[in-house]
């Protein structure tokens, strides 16, 4: 993006001064309002929508199916609903924070876009402290919850902030552990570059690179879970013990930004995932240059939209934990664990060269355990199905 | 060492069971929908689907309604409200069991407010013949709340009864009139019997005086017949009866 602005300015004859930073800030906020209306928006609304259909069909229901085709258009029903409603202050609120509280979250969650790719080129910056940029910028999440449960002078909210900070905070540490022993294991901060030292083959990815790595991918998973406050770790919107937690007295198009952001995050951390573990947008060499950029993103979105739907699916299995197992998760588990990661990591990256056969071997010795789990995961699905001589219905429409 | 073995059971556990349950609803999301999709792809028309004994909206057969307001009485929210006017008495056939059953009020007012109806059904169980009873009809969602106020008794059958009780206030009052004359006949003629025996001038005195009275209570009755088609609030019964 800096380039095409640069080439712009060449094009335009500005010299320098206020002119080359105003046209930088005016591409800033093009670019922005694009990513905005054309991916984030749309994108979140739409993961509402699916999320909806795959719970309903994981618990025998039909799901949303009235709005538009299939009800493919919930999700601008909803929207629409919601910047309809009356914006409610209520009166003993802190008003300054109560109105500024969602957009922190939803900065939180869209900043991180500036460094997410997309392909090749299709970049808005390619930071090169990218990894370090989006520890950073998702901490303006964290900020923003507690504020909407403080302002919101409700014990509901309060509770909902506190646990959300506590939870927050804890995770930020397996989450950065994970990502830094990428980042070990790349070394680079930036986004592109830690996608370019991967290949597109499944072991060239840094997921199966290592058993460190291997590990480390699950423990940011986990993690990253939690920093998005999805179940099982959704303490701090628990409906059945907090009403709606943090955003309890919220109405309105406030009230949907937090949601707008929370799907949209769903989306970032599949990204983070696939941009880190997954090969991001490494395509083979046999793709023709014409259209390279479009598979590439093809890849990409695909690879992030399965972990999407791990995410969705992992929320409708599993029950909420209890706020001691969340710490005792994070404390005892996650955090010893991405530490021994960290090591093993430096210690593998200090002894086995990168092309050796035997780092090879192990890749693709992982890469088989990986096949062998997905094995038996289809045939754990099977016995399920079997075991209760259940009717298979694959067409997603009822 | 225990304490890691633990620990490493624990990790063991939790990844199984985690790969178990993800499993199972991986399962589930491969089998159709059991749930039954409403209100227009329904395998038969709803009405056929709902259990008997369903407790729907409540519903009144005005016919054979004899205004005894025992469900009036007996609903524990006072969400029923009737006014009634006597009508000639009619035998009426009881929906419960066929029994001829006398009739003498007719409703000019039944209204039900569904709005606070809990549906307990005590007004149900009282009614000597079975006119109130549940319907299967439970779609009651509407713009304006007024909807489920339901006022069972319309102008034009409000009308009809008050015509019939007119009627009937009327032959009461004729009839009333005739016994009164009647009496006074009879009257004077006992009056008549007694100049026979001897005192003719005060028998003579208390003759007319008897017959106007009985003019008066004719002429009271009618007049309060025609303030009751007016208000209707049940005062012809007290005059009456």
């Amino acid at each position: 993006m800096q380039q095409y602005l640069d080439s712009l300015i060449a094009q335009w004859g500005i010299q320098a001064g206020w002119q080359v930073t105003l046209v930088y800030a005016a591409g800033m906020l093009t670019f922005a309002v694009i990513v905005l209306l054309l991916w984030v928006a749309p994108l979140a609304g739409f993961t509402s929508f699916v999320e909806r259909r795959i719970a309903a069909r994981m618990q025998s229901r039909v799901g949303p199916n009235r709005v538009g085709p299939n009800g493919i258009l919930q999700w601008i029903a909803d929207g629409l609903k919601c910047l309809l409603k009356e914006d409610l202050i209520p009166k003993d609120a802190d008003a300054m924070l109560f109105k500024v509280a969602p957009y922190l979250v939803f900065l939180g969650m869209f900043g991180t876009f500036v460094v997410l790719p997309f392909s090749e080129k299709l970049i808005i910056s390619d930071l090169n402290v990218g990894i370090f940029y989006i520890l950073a910028v998702t901490s303006f999440v964290a900020v923003g919850i507690i504020m909407a449960g403080w302002s919101s002078n409700n014990k509901w909210a309060l509770l909902g902030g506190m646990r959300s900070a506590n939870q927050i905070i804890s995770y930020e540490i397996p989450t950065g552990m994970a990502l830094l022993t990428v980042v070990l294991a790349s070394g680079t901060m930036s986004t592109q570059g830690i996608i370019q030292q991967q290949g597109w083959l499944p072991w060239e990815w840094n997921i199966f690179r290592t058993p460190f790595l291997f590990m480390a991918f699950f423990i940011y998973f986990i993690a990253a879970l939690a920093e998005a406050n999805r179940t099982p770790f959704d303490l701090p919107e628990g409906e059945s013990e907090l009403v709606a937690g943090y955003n309890t007295e919220y109405s309105g198009m406030r009230f949907a930004l937090f949601f707008l952001a929370e799907w949209a995050n769903l989306y970032v951390i599949a990204a983070i995932a696939t941009m880190t573990f997954m090969g991001g947008w490494n395509v083979p060499a046999a793709v023709p240059e014409s259209v390279r950029t479009l598979v590439q993103v093809l890849f990409f979105i695909g690879k992030s939209f399965f972990w999407i739907f791990v995410m969705i699916w992992i929320r409708w299995t599993l029950p909420r934990v209890r706020v001691d197992q969340m710490m005792e998760l994070c404390w005892k588990y996650l955090v010893p664990m991405s530490f021994v990661g960290l090591l093993g990591t430096a210690t593998w990256e200090a002894f086995v060269p990168r092309d050796n056969p035997l780092a090879r071997a192990v890749s693709i010795a992982l890469f088989a355990v990986a096949l062998l789990l997905a094995v038996r995961f289809v045939m754990r699905v099977r016995y399920n199905l079997r075991e209760t001589q259940a009717r298979i219905h694959l067409n997603p429409i009822v | 060492m225990q304490a890691l073995a633990e620990y490493v059971e624990n990790l063991r556990r939790g990844a199984t069971t985690i790969f178990e349950g993800l499993s199972v609803t991986f399962s589930h999301m491969m089998r159709p929908p059991t749930t039954t999709q409403y209100p227009d792809r329904t395998p038969k028309p709803m009405t056929d689907l709902i259990p008997e004994r369903y407790r729907g909206f409540l519903w009144v057969d005005l016919d054979i309604c004899i205004s005894c307001r025992l469900c009036e009485r007996y609903c524990p929210i006072d969400c029923i409200v009737i006014e009634d006017e006597k009508i000639d008495k009619i035998l009426i056939e009881s929906a419960l069991d066929g029994k001829p059953t006398p009739k003498i009020k007719d409703p000019v007012r039944f209204d039900i407010n569904l709005y606070k109806c809990m549906y307990c059904g005590l007004c149900v169980e009282p009614c000597p013949t079975g006119a109130i009873f549940f319907t299967k009809e439970f779609e009651g969602s509407s713009p304006d709340l007024a909807d489920m106020h339901m006022r069972l008794v319309d102008d034009t059958r409000r009308a009809q009864v008050q015509a019939a009780a007119a009627e009937a206030a009327r032959k009461a009052a004729a009839a009333k009139e005739a016994k009164a004359k009647a009496k006074a006949a009879a009257d004077a003629k006992k009056a008549a019997a007694g100049e026979a025996k001897g005192s003719a001038p005060e028998a003579k005195g208390a003759a007319p005086a008897a017959d106007a009275a009985g003019g008066d209570k004719a002429a009271g009755g009618n007049g309060s017949d025609t303030t009751a088609e007016g208000g209707g609030d049940g005062k012809p019964d007290a005059n009456d009866g």
